[in-house]
């Protein structure tokens, strides 16, 4: 028997609008999360900085020496023909100080970035997705420290203002752990800009962790990289 | 319009519409860890040694020559205080030139207890001048001073008369083993700067002492620069002295090619038991300037006499 009621029904219909608008509240909310959460760059989607990677660069740098005034330290990047040295492992901790290094056991990061256009709120942060562990198999954010430093030729300046910041604390002997450390938040105008952090051993942290694990027959603690980046440009 | 038709219309453009926002998600989503660069990876250092906790029935173990360059500095910077830790050499190792301070400083003595294990050290170089020192060791606030040898000074500490705590080492070989000195007024031995504590059976080979022009040193019996106070003057007379070396330029003293073979005992009271048969082994000190080789004499007992000028000194061996 043929049935001749159309496809597209008041029911139906009514029922398509309501997937429809379920879709679009549906992927609202999800960019809403991830916005909010700081984790996404909405401004990606934007043809005009597609190409993202020649937009934003991270680069790590060896520390020849460094000193303690009164108010502000002086970190002395090191050179090579006229070149600041780029490293891939941090020169090794060690509390008493003894173990053979080239540099200073700590880092230079410099990230620099090409606004095409002006930032109400430009933001840079740092997000770990790991917890604290007692291995000897551990993770970068559980061992350091970062703060943010000023350039003048070869030497980074950190004064009393700036403010040092880690995922770990030690807190009664307790660690607890943060996922997120923000660096930088400000107003920018369009063009080239270049940024300076310092990361060091968190000492605290790691004599805590030291402290637990001193019965394994390990030597050393490897920390593997779980540093995530964020960019927001709003 | 057929059914067929209208279901199209209806499904297609709410399938598209799907289509659009899920991948607009899931690239939001996947989107967010970017690679921006280099990684970096770290280390920090839980222990020193390959294992142990320094005590007598736990010593430390020493396996390599890194862990030789971290007895040697935690002495020195005072990690170790005035506390009896114990090393035990677990196998023979190849420092392949690298260079050490003399273990135990006048600051710090070493009041441990190292077991050669009948191991042999070789290929190391020993040293008190600053420059020499590897960089990122922090010694602004140390002295390597004045005593040198693979021991710097060996202590002895009279906390009371018996309950006395003195250093000792024992039980293994050095060999090709060079001292730079670069103090002045030092006392220099191959084994030990200044002994207070106890050495015994140690056997020594291809040593050489390389003094800094301008720099007045001595040694009282070569293998070890300076006894503790009291002395055996009858046994030291077999020993051979350096009683002063102040070359103009920067000169080295092969010490002997052959095995020094310390089968005695020095003592933390100073007194000095050596085996004379053992003894006789052991070769002048050559002392030459300018030269690029000298053919080796074995058994050459008599003592350097420092009086001697260098060429007449030379004259003398080649005879």
């Amino acid at each position: 028997m043929e049935d001749n009621k159309p496809f597209l029904t008041r029911k139906r219909y009514k029922l398509c609008i309501k997937v429809i608008i379920a879709l679009i509240y549906f992927s609202m909310v999800v960019f809403t999360f991830l916005s909010i959460d700081g984790i996404v760059d909405i401004s990606t989607f934007e043809p005009k900085i597609t190409n993202y990677p020649s937009d934003y660069r991270v680069d790590y740098f060896a520390i020849d020496n460094y000193y303690q005034f009164d108010y502000d330290t002086y970190y002395f990047l090191a050179t090579s023909r006229n070149e600041f040295v780029s490293i891939s492992k941090m020169p090794a901790h060690d509390s008493k100080g003894v173990v053979i290094r080239k540099y200073q056991p700590m880092m230079a990061v410099k990230i620099t970035c090409n606004l095409k256009e002006n930032r109400d709120a430009f933001f840079i942060g740092l997000e770990s997705y790991t917890d604290f562990y007692y291995s000897v198999e551990n993770y970068l954010t559980n061992c350091i420290k970062i703060t943010s430093a000023t350039r003048y030729d070869n030497i980074l300046i950190k004064k009393p203002s700036d403010i040092t910041q880690s995922f770990v604390s030690i807190i009664n002997d307790v660690p607890v752990k943060s996922q997120k450390i923000n660096l930088i938040k400000s107003s920018l105008s369009s063009g080239y800009y270049e940024f300076w952090f310092i990361i060091e051993y968190n000492d605290e942290v790691i004599e805590h962790l030291h402290e637990k694990i001193s019965h394994l027959t390990n030597n050393y603690v490897y920390y593997y990289y779980d540093l995530y980046w964020r960019f927001l440009n709003d | 319009m057929t059914k067929a038709k209208q279901k199209l219309m209806v499904i297609i453009p709410v399938f598209l519409l799907f289509l659009i926002l899920s991948s607009i998600t899931i690239y939001a989503w996947y989107s967010v860890d970017y690679d921006l660069g280099p990684t970096f990876s770290a280390t920090s250092t839980i222990h020193y040694f390959e294992r142990g906790r320094g005590t007598e029935l736990n010593p430390y173990i020493i396996s390599n020559k890194e862990q030789m360059h971290n007895l040697a500095w935690l002495q020195n910077l005072g990690h170790f205080g005035e506390e009896k830790y114990y090393f035990v050499l677990e196998n023979d190792i190849d420092m392949e030139e690298m260079i050490l301070p003399p273990i135990g400083t006048e600051q710090y003595p070493f009041y441990g207890d190292f077991n050669g294990n009948n191991k042999t050290i070789s290929n190391l170089v020993i040293s008190n001048n600053r420059q020499d020192i590897p960089k990122g060791i922090n010694i602004s606030k140390i002295s390597l001073g004045s005593k040198i040898g693979f021991f710097g000074v060996i202590g002895y500490m009279n906390q009371t008369s018996d309950n006395a705590t003195f250093g000792k080492a024992y039980d293994f070989y050095l060999d090709n083993i060079k001292i730079i000195n670069g103090a002045n007024l030092s006392k220099i031995g191959i084994i030990v700067g200044e002994n207070r504590g106890s050495i015994e059976k140690i056997g020594v080979s291809n040593a050489s002492i390389f003094i800094k022009a301008g720099i007045n040193a001595s040694s009282e019996n070569i293998l070890i620069g300076k006894l503790g106070s009291k002395q055996s003057s009858t046994l030291i007379d077999y020993v051979m002295r350096i009683d002063h070396l102040f070359p103009t330029f920067d000169d080295e003293y092969v010490v002997s090619n052959t095995l020094l073979s310390f089968d005695g005992k020095a003592s933390h009271d100073g007194y000095l038991y050596v085996n004379k048969t053992t003894y006789d082994n052991i070769t002048k000190v050559y002392y030459f300037s300018e030269i690029t080789s000298i053919p080796f004499i074995e058994k050459a007992t008599s003592p350097v006499d420092s009086s001697i000028a260098p060429e007449a000194f030379l004259d003398d061996i080649f005879k």
